[in-house]
């Protein structure tokens, strides 16, 4: 089934095999795109013009346009941290790419994403990638995404050779195959992972092979020769879209220029003749030649038209950027989440209405099946949830009714199945990643974390991920230290997310049903202990709980106890307790950890003036603090004493129930920390210190004495000198901030051309040269040989 | 806040402050019964519901009444006296003043025409019958009893009368002195005068002592009632 033989473009552009002279045109004119709009985007960055860093294709230009010739509006491309050229192939706006360097309002992020996280919905670019291989798995969801809509739109990602060694390749090309996932996976091998040489990462550096492992077929192209990437792509695209399933290309080809702007072009992993050779196979020029000579389908006026077109367009780009304003900072926090957090059916007031006792299990599977029911669009990836119905029997029947086309049953492949929900999720298609057991979420923090919680942001508010991660949490039974863990803390602390934490079978139901209408990633924590429980649940269909929305599990006035998932019947059972002792305990269930619903608490403390925060989760940093803060913050005047909080003690779990008793919180605990919070003397808790180091001597270290720092040369940035145009110290590589002049080649008197070498500075990094910025004469040199010089800092100027 | 460097710093909850606030309840009246003496809002509740400290049956009631008395004019006629060689000084004034106004008050109280003592650094000069004679005389009077040495604390008088030449100052407790019912002090500024009257209320009625100190204040701002 493999094709994994290097396919010479040449063997496959017999005259017959030729497309339209206006293809043909179209993919020259876009290399030169690539090409010109980098060029100009390297000198700006150098003048310290673009923020942050800036990874250039330059010399790779090949492969995406060939890639993107096939592919339609509606098609999605995910990229790499090297994606520009991904970008503007796919038909993003010049101006406004360039702005988005620049880090203007009128970038396609609006400064949000920057060079790193491009996205464009309007022409299906699912962003440029800071993380190795994450958009891999996007492009298998997109393309599920679209499959489960009717439509053949595909889903293709780029990646780097460095990719392929990473877990998302396995599990997401692993993902695509199993599902004959209308997707392409484009891998652009530069032959260096940043400075690392493929063959000495790999015993296997033909990565088109590998996609025997997976069952599909794999193309080795050169990368270079952009009609040989346009072939290999035809014929992915025709599988793809036909319903054939997913194949992967290779691409060999090389970036010309340093892993980022500032980097050396050599550095210490490749050699000047290495790079020379590529130069000579340079893509545009190699196709040039071709259209020419071999195509006879343009001549070289033909051609230098073009190019003169580009250069106006990639000058209006530049003029674009600069002028475009900067973002106001005012806006800072939008985008973060939907404005409303809350879908409409969640916000509607219904009356109480008729319920019936169902167990917890069975009353969210009704949810999702209603949910399912109304919205032909969501599908559901979980590991044995399919015709097995789940670990916990968590989606009975679910199969039967929705078949295995929207019930996956997945591979154990958290990264992978999650990316695919990320990238379905984001197109149309909403998802649930079912990862079984909360603790295996942190196999796709990566996803989750980055990529889910931060795309609206980044996207400025253009795309979203809602999806569900739905996992069953918390310590049950010796479930021991690998699927006992209650981590919602770790989840709401990330801005984006959206963290349910359930206490009864009702809230559950009607939480599951608010995530499925929800806009973004919502991450629902079932407590594991509580599957068995039963409870009331609304009949009726509209039954959705609110995001932020607490409930008063229990009203009293002495005391308020703040609580989630399976702490609120404990909290509720030591209450009773406590009030046949004439303690009457008011109970706060959260239901929602973020958005957290302060003011109910609040609320409640103001008539209680005493709060016991009781919490599954660990207490650094965690529930306690943050809840008795905001209380100090909110509601100072109101409490009649300290806040006190219980949290499971600070171990891992351990499997012996006795060892497990003694480390979580129960009602016992509960109702004596209730005591000793109405006494005015809380529970002091002592997680801050490993066990025995408050007994051990702590001496601590004497702080480093202050190195010495040589002074810079004071050079202040681009100081105008009489009009001249001032050489300066590159930007570029953020991690270097000053480089020592070794060389003048010039001398003041002498005439420069414009890319003559005038100068060298030695950075920590590398020696890198200093080209003229313009022609005329050298007139200053302001930094003689051995000046130690801040990046950005003028060291000479030419008169034009 | 020097102050609370003189004062243990009082435990309390956030909530029990607030209460006190309320209540207009300084802390160090309430009894802290929290953890190290915290006061807690429990402690806020048992204050306010302890019943209010009823009044002593026997015993001195100090009740005081203040004026803010125009000088300016008494001002100008002592500097016309000095001019002419006539030393008035603002003592023999304030002491005609008072025993004229103890002789104004009604007569159903003991004060017309009691003596008045005059208050000087450790001692008294009592004088009687000031309305009879006039300014010159009186003059006379405690020039000779200073010149004498005397102390006459223990000798009887309605009220002692204290100069403080002190600009701005307003005085507002004064305890009464031993044997004597009522206590004037005036606070002596270029052109007013802050005035306190203490006295028992026990002895003199509210009524008796408003009268008087209504009367001293009009005999000072219109002074030359006190040269008949």
């Amino acid at each position: 089934m493999a094709i994994s033989a290097m396919r010479k473009g040449a063997q496959q552009t017999g005259a017959g095999n030729l497309p339209d002279k206006s293809v043909l045109m179209g993919l020259f004119e876009q290399m030169v795109l690539l090409r010109k709009f980098e060029s100009v985007a390297q000198v700006a960055c150098r003048k310290g013009e673009t923020p942050g860093f800036l990874h250039l294709y330059i010399g790779q230009e090949a492969t995406g346009v060939g890639v993107c010739a096939h592919l339609r509006r509606s098609d999605w491309v995910t990229s790499t941290h090297r994606g520009h050229g991904h970008a503007l192939a796919k038909g993003a706006d010049p101006k406004r790419v360039m702005a988005e360097l620049f880090g203007k309002v009128d970038g396609i992020c609006g400064g949000r994403g920057g060079t790193m996280h491009l996205y464009d919905k309007s022409v299906g670019l699912f962003g440029t990638n800071g993380i190795v291989g994450a958009g891999i798995g996007h492009a298998v969801g997109i393309g599920m995404s679209a499959r489960q809509q009717g439509r053949d739109d595909i889903g293709v990602a780029f990646f780097g050779d460095g990719a392929a060694n990473h877990g998302a390749f396995h599990e997401g090309l692993n993902f695509a195959a199993v599902n004959h996932a209308p997707a392409i996976f484009v891998c652009e091998n530069n032959l260096y992972a940043t400075a690392t040489p493929l063959k000495s990462i790999t015993l296997n550096p033909e990565i088109a092979s590998k996609a025997d492992s997976y069952g599909m077929p794999g193309v080795a192209v050169d990368g270079n020769d952009v009609f040989a990437v346009w072939m290999a792509m035809k014929e992915a695209t025709e599988r793809a879209r036909s319903g054939n399933g997913p194949t992967l290309i290779e691409a060999k080809t090389y970036r010309t220029v340093g892993h980022h702007e500032g980097d050396p072009v050599i550095g210490t992993y490749r050699t000047q003749e290495e790079v020379d050779a590529w130069i000579k196979r340079d893509p545009i020029d190699m196709f040039r030649k071709r259209l020419v000579e071999d195509y006879g389908v343009a001549n070289a006026e033909d051609l230098a038209d073009i190019e003169s077109h580009i250069d106006r367009i990639v000058q209006e780009a530049l003029e674009f950027a600069r002028n475009s304003p900067e973002p106001d900072p005012t806006t800072v926090r939008g985008h973060v989440y939907a404005s409303p957090i809350n879908p409409p059916e969640a916000l509607k007031a219904r009356p109480a209405g008729e319920t019936k006792v169902q167990g917890w299990l069975e009353a969210v599977r009704d949810g999702i099946a209603e949910e399912m029911r109304a919205n032909s669009a969501i599908l559901y990836f979980g590991e044995g949830t399919g015709e097995r119905g789940g670990s916990f029997a968590h989606t009975k029947n679910l199969w039967h009714e929705f078949g295995a086309e929207r019930m996956l049953d997945t591979p154990i492949s958290e990264q992978g199945f999650t990316a695919a929900a990320v990238g379905a999720s984001a197109t149309g298609t909403r998802t649930v990643s079912d990862l079984m057991f909360a603790d295996f979420a942190f196999e796709t923090t990566g996803q989750i974390f980055l990529q889910a919680a931060k795309l609206r942001y980044m996207s400025n508010g253009e795309m979203s991920a809602p999806m569900v991660v739905r996992a069953g949490a918390g310590a049950l039974r010796s479930s021991g230290p690998h699927h006992s863990g209650m981590y919602h803390p770790l989840f709401a602390h990330m801005p984006g997310l959206i963290v349910c934490v359930p206490s009864n079978p009702a809230d559950a139901k009607g939480l599951m049903k608010t995530a499925l209408r929800a806009a973004d990633p919502v991450i629902m924590l079932e407590p594991k202990a509580l599957f068995a429980s039963k409870g009331p649940v609304p009949v009726d269909e509209d039954h959705y709980v609110p995001f932020g929305s607490a409930r008063i599990a229990r009203s009293g006035t002495d005391i308020t106890i703040v609580a989630a998932g399976q702490m609120v019947p404990r909290s509720l059972e030591a209450a009773d307790l406590l009030a046949a002792k004439g303690v009457d305990v008011e109970v706060v269930d959260l239901r929602t950890i973020m958005p957290l619903d302060v003011n109910t608490i609040v609320e409640s403390v103001k008539k209680t003036h005493r709060l016991l925060v009781v919490d599954e989760a660990w207490a650094m940093c965690g529930m306690g603090g943050e809840i008795a803060q905001a209380i100090n913050e909110l509601a100072y005047d109101e409490l009649d004493g300290p806040a006190g909080r219980l949290h499971t003690a600070p171990t891992s779990h351990p499997f012996a129930p006795v060892l497990e008793r003694a480390m979580l919180v129960d009602t016992a605990r509960i109702t004596d920390g209730v005591r000793s919070v109405i006494a005015g003397r809380p529970p002091v808790p002592d997680h801050w210190h490993t066990t025995g180091m408050l007994a051990e001597a702590v001496t601590a270290a004497p702080a480093p004495a202050t190195i010495a720092q040589p002074e810079p040369v004071a050079a202040p940035v681009a100081v105008a000198s009489s009009g001249d145009e001032p050489i300066n110290m590159p930007f570029g590589d953020l991690t270097v901030s000053e480089g020592t002049l070794v060389k003048w080649h010039k001398a003041v008197g002498d005439a420069v051309k414009e890319g003559d070498v005038v100068a060298e500075i030695e950075t920590d990094k590398a020696v890198v040269e200093i080209e003229a910025p313009a022609s005329g004469t050298l007139t200053a040199i302001d930094q003689p040989v051995g000046a130690v010089v801040p990046m950005g800092g003028r060291i000479g100027g030419i008169r034009k | 806040m020097a102050s609370s460097a003189f004062q243990p710093r009082r435990a309390s909850s956030p909530y029990a402050r607030r209460l006190a606030r309320e209540r207009g309840l300084p802390l160090d009246v309430l009894k802290g019964t929290g953890p190290n003496g915290r006061i807690v809002a429990a402690d806020i509740a048992a204050f306010t519901a302890a019943p209010p400290a009823p009044i002593a049956a026997s015993g001195p009631h100090a009740s005081a009444l203040g004026a803010t008395i125009q000088l300016a004019t008494l001002m100008q006629l002592l500097a016309g006296f000095a001019d002419a060689d006539t030393p008035f000084r603002l003592e023999d004034v304030a002491l005609r003043a008072a025993g004229c106004a103890l002789d104004d008050v009604p007569e159903t109280t003991s004060l017309a025409g009691a003596p008045v003592a005059l208050e000087q650094k450790r001692a008294q000069l009592v004088f009687a019958d000031i309305r009879k004679g006039s300014l010159g005389p009186l003059r006379a009077r405690r020039v000779a009893a200073i010149e004498a040495g005397a102390d006459q604390s223990s000798e009887l008088a309605a009220l002692s009368l204290k100069l403080l030449t002190a600009s701005d100052i307003r005085p507002v407790m004064m305890p009464l002195l031993a044997g004597r019912d009522m206590r004037l002090v005036l606070a002596v500024g270029p052109t007013t005068g802050e005035c306190l009257l203490s006295f028992d209320a026990t002895v003199v009625s509210e009524d008796a002592a408003t009268a008087f100190l209504i009367r001293f204040k009009a005999y000072l701002e219109l002074p030359l009632r006190l040269l008949a």
